[in-house]
């Protein structure tokens, strides 16, 4: 019966965690799939949302509302704040460096991009670390450390509620997305760019608005999950870096190029990273992502939900 | 009209410049006179920042205070000046610190620093070829162990650590319950120094003390979650359990799983290290699930420096002082008073000095032992670890009994 506990709560936790990741994933995806940027700076704005969300519900607080309350208005004013913010980004910024030959991405182009964003990710950090310092900061919730306990024939599993809030509420987003992108002009439009950039402009479509839509998207997907996520974690200037390589091991999991794909990379890692604690030191569980990671590169490079285009 | 030749005007020029470079050198050497420079390296950008600039608020207000004191008595009154360069991030940029340090200002006396203990060894390998007489308050046992002649440790060694706190805990737990822990948790983060400690404990400690490991827990920082580790802890519910975290973001997944898995008021923990008892934590991870947290400590508030206390808390801002001001600002006042007794700026007569002292006056009001002397490495003596607990949103020093404010309080498992 302690096995099973044990796998059952290893898998819960593994879920709930990985959904969390997952939406990170999408963020990344956004703009890996449809702009084809490797996005360096990406877990810098999931700081500087974290930042955001925790000085937009120290406000929130001071006018009495519940912290986890704060927290989550915080993380929805974010939204629209960072799609701006990532818009204005791209027109003044990657814009000059992305899409420059729409036949195809050029070497130049990513080179200039990796130079750029990496650039982005230092200004923030150390903007951050110059600003606010190296103390940690979170929101103490009422939710955090409490659990809703399910309690079947001897067995206990417990589930974080702030947590599982979360991660439903990227589970929700995430639903909402791919809904976006399959059903509506602007979704489309955006798909069909990711498809091929030469054929939609063709076709009347302006792919740098696209591409300015798809980075506003993307920032403000992981600023409001950056937001939410300071109710269970503490973070500092240098928390980005932590997510980045989780970020990019989830989407080349999941399929590059697909938002479900890079939901369920996210979702495997999380899975992964728990449920190998049941056979080896909880000290190697990054390691096990990894390893996962290089098989799934060796034995299917286009990923776990990915489309073989080669085949197409 | 009186002619001035040639020659004549070469020479009164010559002169003249002599005179007044003379004169410059005069006034340059009364103004060194005047102050007496030290070096402090410390780690005051990067992730360590918080830490060196609590560290550099000690020094600033020791060499506040010695100043408004009159100064070094013994060289007429000359003030005391650090010359503070930030030692970085990493060994490498501590060491180019220091080596830029010994450049720039010649005319140091002393340095003090640099906080974490590769960074210190690093350091003292330049400062000990230039002779310059080093205080640190790293803790590993190897700044003082290479035989050094010029390196003095105001914290203890980290290999004290492991025996004397498994005994403190062993005590609070024999005079609350009427016997010693027999079972034993241990969540610590795979860092060197964390290890260092867990392995000193598995190799006898524990043993010795009749305690037994049941649950062995090692993870790699940073922490995604907490749950396998806690689920293990829920299951063996050990008399007492170590959380070894280097960082808070790392102890606030872990206390709040300990409290999630309905665990908060149940098992006695104790945590090793300044960053678990320092004020972010109390804002990070909160009153409610810090309270009854034990946790060893180089220095904290005690009756003796009480005074000092309220005076650093008013210089600083924190709510509350720990060890890293406390120990920087006593190094800073052994410094200065061993200038005064060397009665020189000489650096071998002030490194003398230093390792000469012999004191319960003076600096040792500073440090928590009833004296203050070094050994033959230059490691402080009589300086016993203090247990501290969190009660109410604040650390209370609650062991050894003769430095303890409030008495301790242990959880009923």
């Amino acid at each position: 019966m302690l096995i099973v506990e044990s796998i059952l709560q290893t898998l819960l936790t593994g879920i709930i965690i990985g959904s969390i990741y997952g939406l990170l994933c999408v963020g990344l995806s956004l703009v890996f799939g449809i702009m084809k940027i490797v996005n360096f700076s990406q877990g810098d704005f999931l700081l500087i949302g974290m930042y955001s969300g925790f000085f937009i519900s120290a406000i929130l607080l001071y006018f009495g509302l519940s912290s986890f309350l704060s927290v989550f208005i915080a993380s929805i004013i974010c939204l629209p704040a960072f799609f701006l913010v990532g818009n204005l980004f791209y027109r003044v910024l990657l814009r000059r460096v992305s899409g420059t030959d729409i036949r195809l991405p050029s070497a130049a182009d990513h080179q200039a991009q990796l130079v750029i964003t990496l650039g982005i990710s230092m200004i923030l950090q150390n903007s951050a670390l110059m600003f606010f310092g190296t103390r940690p900061r979170s929101v103490t919730t009422e939710l955090s450390s409490e659990a809703w306990i399910i309690d079947i024939s001897s067995m206990m599993l417990f589930i974080n509620k702030a947590q599982f809030i979360i991660a439903a509420i990227a589970f929700s987003v995430v639903a909402l997305l791919v809904l976006l992108m399959n059903v509506t002009s602007v979704g489309r439009r955006m798909r069909a760019v990711a498809s091929n950039a030469m054929a939609a402009t063709y076709m009347g479509i302006d792919f740098q608005k696209q591409y300015a839509t798809a980075f506003g998207l993307s920032l403000a997907l992981t600023a409001m999950l950056g937001s939410l996520m300071i109710t269970y974690l503490s973070f500092h200037p240098y928390t980005g870096f932590d997510f980045i390589i989780i970020m990019y091991a989830g989407v080349v999991l999941g399929g590059m190029g697909t938002l479900s794909g890079a939901f369920l990379g996210g979702v495997m890692i999380g899975i992964i990273q728990q449920v190998s604690t049941l056979f080896l030191p909880v000290q190697l569980q990054n390691m096990v992502v990894f390893a996962a990671f290089l098989l799934v590169i060796i034995l299917r490079p286009q990923g776990l939900f990915g489309r073989d285009v080669s085949r197409v | 009209m009186i002619r001035f030749g040639r020659r004549f005007l070469l020479s009164a020029s010559v002169g003249a410049v002599v005179a007044i470079a003379a004169s410059g050198a005069n006034t340059a050497f009364a103004a060194e006179m005047d102050e007496i420079k030290f070096g402090v390296l410390l780690p005051l950008s990067g992730a360590m920042a918080r830490s060196g600039n609590l560290t550099k608020a000690g020094i600033e207000a020791a060499v506040q205070d010695i100043n408004a004191g009159g100064g070094i008595k013994s060289l007429d009154g000359a003030k005391l000046k650090p010359v503070i360069l930030d030692s970085g991030s990493s060994v490498e940029s501590a060491a180019n610190a220091a080596q830029r340090l010994l450049a720039q200002e010649p005319d140091i006396v002393a340095g003090i620093g640099v906080w974490l203990s590769s960074h210190t060894l690093a350091a003292t390998e330049i400062t000990e070829r230039a002779g310059l007489p080093w205080l640190t308050f790293s803790y590993s046992d190897m700044i003082t162990n290479r035989g050094f002649g010029h390196v003095v440790a105001t914290a203890p060694a980290a290999s004290r650590f492991a025996a004397e706190s498994i005994e403190m805990i062993s005590n609070v737990a024999k005079n609350a319950v009427g016997s010693p822990p027999k079972t034993m948790g241990i969540i610590a983060d795979g860092t060197l120094t964390a290890q260092t400690y867990v392995n000193a404990l598995k190799d006898g400690i524990l043993k010795n003390a009749g305690i037994e490991i049941v649950v062995d827990e090692t993870f790699t920082s940073p922490l995604s979650d907490a749950t396998a580790m806690v689920q293990r802890l829920r299951r063996a519910m050990p008399d007492i359990t170590l959380v070894y975290t280097g960082n808070v973001a790392d102890s606030k997944l872990v206390f709040s799983k300990i409290k999630e898995f309905g665990l908060g008021t149940d098992v006695p923990l104790y945590a090793m290290g300044t960053q678990n008892a320092a004020p972010e934590m109390l804002e990070n991870v909160g009153a409610e699930l810090l309270e009854g947290l034990f946790v060893v400590v180089a220095q904290w508030g005690i009756e003796k420096n009480r005074e000092l206390e309220q005076s650093l808390i008013a210089q600083t801002g924190e709510p509350w002082i720990i060890d890293d001001t406390f120990v920087s600002y006593g190094s800073t006042m052994l410094l200065a008073d061993a200038v005064e007794r060397a009665k020189s700026t000489d650096r071998e007569a002030i490194m003398q000095a230093l390792r000469s002292t012999d004191t319960a006056e003076g600096p040792s009001k500073f440090f928590p032992g009833k004296s203050l002397s070094f050994d033959e490495t230059g490691r402080i003596e009589n300086a016993p670890l203090l247990l501290v607990q969190w009660r109410g949103g604040k650390p209370i020093t609650v062991y050894p009994e003769f430095l303890a404010v409030e008495d301790p309080v242990w959880k009923k498992n």
